[in-house]
């Protein structure tokens, strides 16, 4: 009887302490647990106030925040997932990875750009993104003019995706009744083509030489091009500054490819399921990638615009003994790379851009949509007007919309519906257009190829001259 | 709070028995009173103070009906006693219903409606309303002694195992255990045991079934725009389909209620309460009478106990009986919720009650068991789609299409995890027809355990609470690879 009592006296102590462990490993953050892969919004603490506690908002966001912040939750997340993938294979990435055949990964934008031209993220009608397009790829080829003038060399490498180079293993497409909208992937090359742009298109090379490679382009469970494939892709667009330049860069040199341990982020899909155990994968070659000096070696600057595939160059490409600097704006918004800046809205534009030697925008195909995230039309500006100019710009077309009714009502409404002053939306409205429809709003890109610089391009096109 | 989720998994009911086992046992109700304030209170801060203004003006009033001598003045505080939950009841429960119909009724004959403010339900007001009724009418009848302290009282009402959702404990069945009670170091860990039972038949049963009916459904409460939208998609179900969501609903909520009351009772047993039982294996019920003395076990002896006897029960003659049981059925409908659908529930409850009384139960009896199991569960789950589906022209439609042999195309959106899931809740909804089945079900709920036992039951409990708590949880992670701009 005293045994009895013994054994569920330690079975139940041992499970109060059990059931403290999820609240103190949470707060005190030992033991530490692996943290889940990917990433997800930040769920913050919720406010607690009179109001937020009596219409129960704050009781809901605690729940929700809870879900997010509770102790050892990548063990029980994994865990869910293994059981979810063991008996149903499936998991909760909802809507990031599609599986394709013989295991292969996908992200679902991909192999809707596929089957449906890839309109994943737009919202927007065919012709209205064509339109939107064509003023993009213009504003690429007057920037590139305008950077040309300063010996800045602008191009564009258009990355492959995985859905073109290995649309083998796509799974088969279920829907039949969407129709196929606007692909970006063969407008901009169309456009870059008709306009002149710098531009490599790495999609026919990478066809080409997946017949002639025994390993493999883009990793079976990974979403970027592969570490080998990345360093080939590396040095074609060094050469192309090289030879737009007019230098002599170090060489990459690129070793013999052998099968190695998987490294990040060649298993990117895969590390998103979250599973306790590692998925069965293709074997994956990996080459020793390394910087040999060459005599008169410039090492020039160069920043580069883009989406994640650039990741894998940097990981892999020995990118400090080749570049002065290599700042890395991704997506136009945080910057990798450079000590001084975070982000690019810190960044004094026009100077930023006149002290480098080459600006490279890269963009896989599903992200063309969104090319250069706004970058050309920024930079356009910076390059080309001084912020009082744009100040007496945007003074002048408020007074223009206070003289236009229909303009004025249709902003009364919108100040409404925004519960925001008048004036302050007419502010609004004015900064928005001068500053995002520059050639409708700015005299100077009425032109072609823009004559007219700000004091910061005049200033360094002196230096130069002198 | 509900027991399913983070807040009350991690935080609430630790601490709670944490401090709850610390304290001194003469305190440990004023504990389980102030937590259950609490418990109550995060979950509907507006209402805390009608709750604990009713419960101490109800208690006074019986301690009053207790000690006044003249009948007349103890029938009459009876009735006060029990008008004032009833009347919160009907105000906060049936005051919106009430008004959209006598609306519909003045705009039927050409008058302006009457305006109104919308009134928020009380969380678990069906149930604490209940049960402030048994303690009046058990110490009116002297089944039991009023109690003495308020805070007893108070923590009868309000007692948070099960104050969201019951079991509905009569006044009579715990009456003792409030003022005393033990609670052996094998009890706490069955009451766990039993805990993490309804922990999994909520969250790994019902749940996964419930995405699914309600993808094919829409939400219980379906907002009125969302009518015609759900209507196009029944009106075309297929016969096969609709079958199936019935079925999934009909486990689902079985597995819902029953996984409730089992975390209820277990979370009581912990602390030495004995609450009753308030479901014993519906679905093997071989009549609708005898599903109703399985389901909702509480509930039922509320009815026969508080309604169905007052009225006259069958005391009264054979037309009179059939009317109580059919009014009893029709007032158990308008309990479960304020709309007409649950009406319709209720009474056709009631009409199989009475048509089991007729003849039905005869019949039923003499097919033999499994037959009689099977019409019954296929009766019972046609009737809880006028459970599920709010709008009764939908609920009607979607009976028609149940019955319209269409095989045109199967739309059941499950995937295997659903499918598993189904066969698992229907394994464990009729495994006790079977003797082994029987076997097991004594075993996991009412054996004392030996200490080998305890030590595996012990780790299995664990797992699953573990496991329960990753389900939960695992839905809310839903990564991207890299942010996209």
């Amino acid at each position: 009887m005293m045994k009895k009592h013994r054994t569920t006296l330690v079975l139940f102590c041992l499970l109060a302490v059990l059931a403290f462990a999820p609240m103190l490993q949470e707060h005190l953050g030992f033991p530490r647990v692996k943290s889940l892969a990917g990433v997800t919004n930040e769920v913050p603490f919720p406010k607690l106030t009179s109001t937020t506690y009596r219409n129960g908002q704050f009781q809901r966001s605690l729940e929700k925040y809870l879900q997010h912040h509770y102790g050892y939750r990548p063990i029980t997340v994994r865990l869910y997932n293994q059981y979810l993938w063991d008996f149903y294979n499936k998991t909760f990435t909802k809507g990031s990875i599609t599986v394709g055949k013989e295991g292969w990964l996908y992200e679902p934008w991909f192999v809707e750009d596929y089957y449906h031209g890839g309109t994943y993220t737009q919202k927007k009608d065919s012709l209205s993104l064509i339109q939107d397009m064509k003023r993009e790829a213009f504003r690429i080829y007057q920037l590139q003019h305008i950077l040309e003038q300063y010996g800045v060399t602008l191009f564009v490498c258009q990355a492959p995706g995985k859905d073109m180079i290995y649309p083998e293993y796509l799974p088969d497409d279920t829907v039949t009744t969407r129709p196929k909208k606007v692909s970006a992937r063969t407008f901009y090359d169309e456009q870059f083509n008709l306009l002149g742009i710098n531009h490599i298109n790495t999609e026919q090379w990478f066809l080409q030489m997946k017949d002639t490679v025994d390993f493999l382009l883009f990793p079976q469970k990974g979403t970027h091009w592969s570490n080998i494939a990345a360093a080939y892709v590396a040095d074609s667009l060094f050469r192309y500054v090289e030879a737009k330049q007019g230098i002599r860069m170090n060489r990459l040199s690129i070793g013999e490819p052998t099968i190695g341990k998987f490294k990040k982020p060649d298993y990117d899909l895969e590390e998103l399921y979250n599973l306790c155990r590692p998925l069965k994968k293709l074997p994956q070659h990996y080459a020793k990638l390394n910087a040999i000096p060459v005599a008169d070696a410039v090492k020039p600057k160069m920043i580069t615009v883009g989406d994640s595939y650039f990741w894998n160059i940097c990981a892999f490409v020995p990118m400090d003994s080749l570049f002065e600097s290599h700042p890395y704006w991704y997506y136009n918004s945080t910057i990798y790379f450079d000590s001084c800046h975070k982000t690019t809205k810190e960044v004094d534009l026009a100077k930023e851009l006149l002290s480098a030697d080459a600006v490279m925008l890269i963009y896989c195909s599903t992200q063309l949509y969104n090319m250069s995230n706004d970058f050309c039309r920024q930079a356009l500006v910076a390059l080309c007007y001084d912020k009082e100019e744009l100040n007496e710009i945007q003074t002048e077309v408020e007074r223009k919309i206070r003289s236009n009714n229909k303009w004025l009502k249709n902003i009364e409404q919108r100040a409404d519906r925004y519960q925001m002053t008048l004036d302050s939306a007419i502010v609004h409205e004015a900064n928005f257009a001068v500053t995002h429809d520059i050639e409708s709003f700015l005299p100077a890109f009425k032109d072609s190829i823009p004559t007219k610089r700000s004091s910061e391009a005049h200033r360094h096109k002196t230096s130069i001259d002198n | 709070m509900v027991f399913s989720s983070n807040v009350f998994l991690l935080y609430f009911m630790p601490a709670f028995f944490l401090v709850y086992f610390l304290m001194p046992r003469k305190t440990r109700n004023y504990v389980l009173l102030l937590a259950s304030l609490i418990f109550y209170a995060w979950g509907a801060p507006e209402f805390i103070i009608q709750l604990v203004v009713s419960t101490i003006l109800n208690f006074f009033l019986v301690k009053w009906m207790c000690a006044t001598q003249n009948t007349r003045g103890r029938k009459w505080l009876c009735c006060i006693s029990i008008a004032v939950p009833l009347g919160l009841l009907l105000v906060y429960k049936y005051g919106n219903f009430t008004m959209e119909n006598l609306n519909a009724i003045l705009g039927l004959t050409g008058h302006a409606p009457l305006s109104w403010r919308r009134i928020m339900l009380p969380i678990g007001i069906s149930f604490f309303s209940f049960q402030s009724v048994t303690y009046t009418l058990d110490t009116y009848r002297g089944v039991n002694q009023p109690l003495r302290k308020l805070s007893d009282y108070m923590l009868y009402i309000t007692m948070f195992p099960q104050l969201i959702a019951g079991p509905i404990v009569r006044y009579c069945d715990v009456a003792d255990q409030i003022r005393q009670r033990e609670s052996s170091m094998a009890d706490r860990l069955q009451g766990f045991y039993r805990f993490v039972i309804g922990l999994a038949k909520k969250i790994l049963i019902a749940d996964v079934i419930g995405l699914c009916v309600d993808k094919m459904l829409g939400p219980a409460a379906l907002d009125p725009s969302q009518v015609g939208d759900i209507m196009t998609r029944i009106a075309t179900l297929d016969t096969g389909t609709a079958w199936l969501v019935a079925l999934a609903y009909t486990f689902q909520i079985y597995f819902d209620f029953a996984g409730y009351s089992d975390m209820a009772i277990g979370l009581g047993r912990v602390m030495g309460f004995m609450f009753p039982e308030n479901f014993d294996n519906p679905y093997t019920s071989r009549s609708i009478t005898e599903f109703w003395r399985r389901w909702h076990k509480t509930l039922g002896a509320f009815i026969m106990n508080y309604l169905y006897i007052p009225l006259g029960g069958n005391r009264k003659g054979t037309g009179r009986m059939y009317l109580n049981l059919w009014l009893c059925f029709l007032l158990s409908g308008l309990w479960h919720g304020a709309a007409w659908n649950f009406v319709v529930w209720g009474a056709l409850h009631g009409l199989f009650i009475c048509l089991d009384k007729l003849f039905l139960g005869k019949v039923m009896k003499k097919i033999g068991t499994v037959p009689s199991v099977i019409l019954t569960f296929i009766t019972v789950t046609i009737i809880w789609v006028f459970f599920r589906i709010e709008n009764i022209g939908l609920a009607w439609t979607f009976v028609t299409r149940m019955f319209a042999f269409d095989f045109s195309g199967f739309v059941f959106n499950g995937n295997a995890l659903v499918y598993t899931t189904l066969a698992v809740a229907a394994i464990f909804s009729f495994l006790t027809l079977t003797g082994w089945g029987k076997k097991l079900e004594k075993k996991v709920y009412y054996t004392d355990y030996s200490d080998r036992q305890h030590i595996w039951i012990w780790i299995i409990a664990i797992l699953v609470f573990i496991f329960c708590v990753a389900a939960l949880n695992a839905t809310s992670f839903s990564p991207f690879i890299y942010f996209r701009f």
